[in-house]
């Protein structure tokens, strides 16, 4: 999806045109998810909280101000939605890995060690403090700037860089020579 | 470029995929740091290979089915756009606001016609403190920089943002009319400029005095705004008389005028005493003794008293407490217990560590779990909103706790220690 596009189907929902909001849903479903999978661990409570984001979103949209970043304006959403269902006590189941790792077609053993890698960076990921996750992602998966995560998290900009800091440094130190290269 | 100064380079970084020349060649010849940094570009791009979620899932279909029920013909269920009444106002609001910007541009082409003295200039906030945070968050960012800081560089750099807080405070006391205020600022930008930003830039290498122009523009836009302010009110020329004369006298010293070497040093104890200014007099005092300290221990020893400070300040408001302060004085708290503290703490090899530095260290460990221990007993005495919201910041801070993996109290980058400045700061002040 272009900028241009992008900007057009905000307008259009502005508006008040569900075909337009369809389409920025669909854009940015998979990412919103799999943020918020990343932090509650729990593939069914992230399609929910995903859910209500963009509904609250939509409720919203008269707010955001066109020009500005959409993307972390969605993000910012899903954070209250989050804090919102923690506020609320509701149990949250946790499994050790996303789905998403076991879908993958088997392969050679190369293919095989890699995932195993894989596997083990996202159990890491997944030990990591909510608060050092949260920036993580959003700069690593997300690609958002620090000055984006600082928006989206409410901190300065510097405590997103130092939380960045601290999650990379937990991660190496926790993998350590997993993450060499493989020998063959 | 050191290891240490690479590998903090390689956490920090927003983009360390792309490192810069300077750095590439470090990880050429260094095998070390080049076999750090490969597993740092493979952890980011397992990372990055997680699959996204499908789209196709039950709940987006809700979703969509949840949307369409709303009539499209209708506009979305705003409930943040304001009613008509408000956007008819809004209208007047308008017009006014457009009939005052060009009167106001009448008034000042005409002014500038006739030769007049220039309207007092507004303070542009600087480039690292929003203007609407208030001046001791600013002024921590910066002493959380310093203790963190790659090297006497990026020190300067704080102490030159402090300054320039500090300034722009003044600025506004000024206007404010508020004279006191003025010179009790007026008096910590002395201190910053005189006993932090001269002699950590008359101690800079040859490579660090790359940062003076920057340092030098900032003293020079504080001796011309104060200037300004100056003839603009003559009521709170005297207080502001310091800061000019601060500024013009740095500028001297750092251009290398034979005749003013080193400005003299500030008094010790503030024109006026103002106990609203108590934890910005802590949080400048201790910052100032954070320059070219080399020993971590020290370090977070001046932080822990900055905590200390803090810890007070939100015990003190107890049920005058408003939420959204406590769960900013939360959050600066557990910034400076773990930025600041803990980090620096990592930093003591206990193996190393002479029997000086140990006990330093315990005091600044025992010191910080103090003061996150007094918040959290005086809890209750917060209004609810304020105790939860505070709640929320101090989680995860326990620094008199041992350490587990992923729960501990992180060090920040300190790629290379800076280099003592000639001249140490004075006492603490307070």
């Amino acid at each position: 999806m272009s900028h241009e596009e992008e900007q057009l189907w905000i307008r259009r929902s502005q508006a008040g045109d569900h075909s337009a909001f369809a389409s920025l849903v669909n854009s940015y479903w998979p990412c919103i998810q799999r943020w918020l999978q990343g932090l509650t661990q729990d593939p069914q409570a992230a399609e929910d909280l995903t859910q209500e984001a963009f509904f609250k979103a939509w409720s919203a949209l008269a707010s955001f101000t066109p020009g500005t970043n959409f993307r972390a304006w969605l993000f910012c959403i899903a954070r209250h939605c989050l804090i919102d269902s923690r506020r609320c006590a509701r149990p949250v189941s946790t499994r050790p890995l996303p789905d998403a790792c076991a879908d993958r077609e088997p392969g050679p053993v190369r293919t095989l060690i890699g995932r195993e890698t894989q596997t083990l960076v996202q159990e890491a990921v997944a030990r990591l403090p909510v608060v050092f996750r949260a920036p993580f992602l959003l700069r690593t998966q997300e690609e958002l700037s620090y000055q984006e995560i600082a928006r989206v998290l409410d901190l300065t900009e510097e405590t997103v860089r130092w939380r960045v800091f601290k999650a990379r440094k937990l991660l190496l130190k926790a993998l350590g020579n997993a993450l060499d290269p493989d020998p063959s | 470029m050191k290891c240490r100064a690479v590998r903090a380079w390689m956490l920090t970084d927003e983009t360390p995929q792309r490192p810069p020349p300077r750095l590439r060649r470090h990880l050429q010849r260094c095998p070390r740091c080049r076999k750090r940094y490969g597993r740092l570009v493979r952890l980011i791009h397992e990372v990055q290979e997680v699959p996204l979620p499908s789209t196709d899932c039950p709940a987006r279909m809700q979703l969509l089915e949840r949307l369409a029920a709303v009539p499209s013909s209708a506009p979305p269920p705003v409930i943040l756009r304001p009613p008509r009444r408000v956007a008819f106002v809004g209208r007047w609001v308008a017009a006014a606001v457009l009939l005052l910007t060009i009167g106001t541009g009448l008034l000042v082409l005409n002014r500038k016609r006739n030769d007049p003295p220039q309207p007092w200039p507004s303070p542009a906030p600087t480039a690292t403190a929003p203007a609407e945070r208030p001046l001791e968050d600013r002024v921590l960012q910066q002493h959380l920089r310093l203790a963190e800081a790659d090297g006497p560089t990026e020190q300067l750099d704080a102490l030159a943002s402090m300054a320039a807080d500090l300034r722009t405070e003044s600025l506004r006391a000024a206007r404010r009319g508020a004279d006191k205020d003025v010179a009790y600022l007026a008096w910590l930008h002395a201190r910053v400029v005189e006993e932090g930003i001269v002699p950590s830039a008359v101690g800079l290498s040859a490579e660090g005095k790359d940062s003076l122009p920057r340092v030098l523009a900032q003293l020079r836009r504080t001796e011309a705004e104060v200037r300004e302010a100056r003839k603009a009110s003559p009521k709170a020329s005297g207080p502001l008389e310091v800061l000019e004369e601060t500024a013009r006298e740095a500028i001297r010293a750092l251009e290398g005028d034979p005749a003013v070497r080193r400005p003299a040093r500030p008094s010790e104890k503030p024109p006026v005493e103002l106990a609203s200014r108590d934890l910005l007099r802590v949080l400048v005092a201790e910052s100032l003794l954070v320059v070219g300290e080399d020993d971590p221990a020290r370090r977070a020893g001046h932080s822990s008293r900055v905590a200390d400070s803090l810890a007070r300040a939100l015990v003190a408001k107890g049920e005058a407490a408003d939420p959204k302060e406590a769960a900013r004085l939360g959050e600066n708290l557990s910034d400076v217990v773990n930025r600041g503290v803990m980090s620096n703490l990592e930093q003591v090899d206990p193996e190393d560590a002479d029997e000086e530095q140990k006990e330093e260290a315990a005091q600044a460990r025992k010191r910080a779990g103090e003061a996150v221990a007094a918040v959290k007993r005086n809890l209750l005495q917060l209004p609810e909103a304020a105790r939860h919201g505070l709640e929320r910041a101090l989680e995860n801070k326990r620094p008199d706790k041992p350490r587990e993996h992923g729960k501990g109290k992180g060090k920040g980058p300190r790629k290379e220690k800076p280099r003592k400045p000639p001249g140490r700061p004075h006492g603490q002040g307070h």
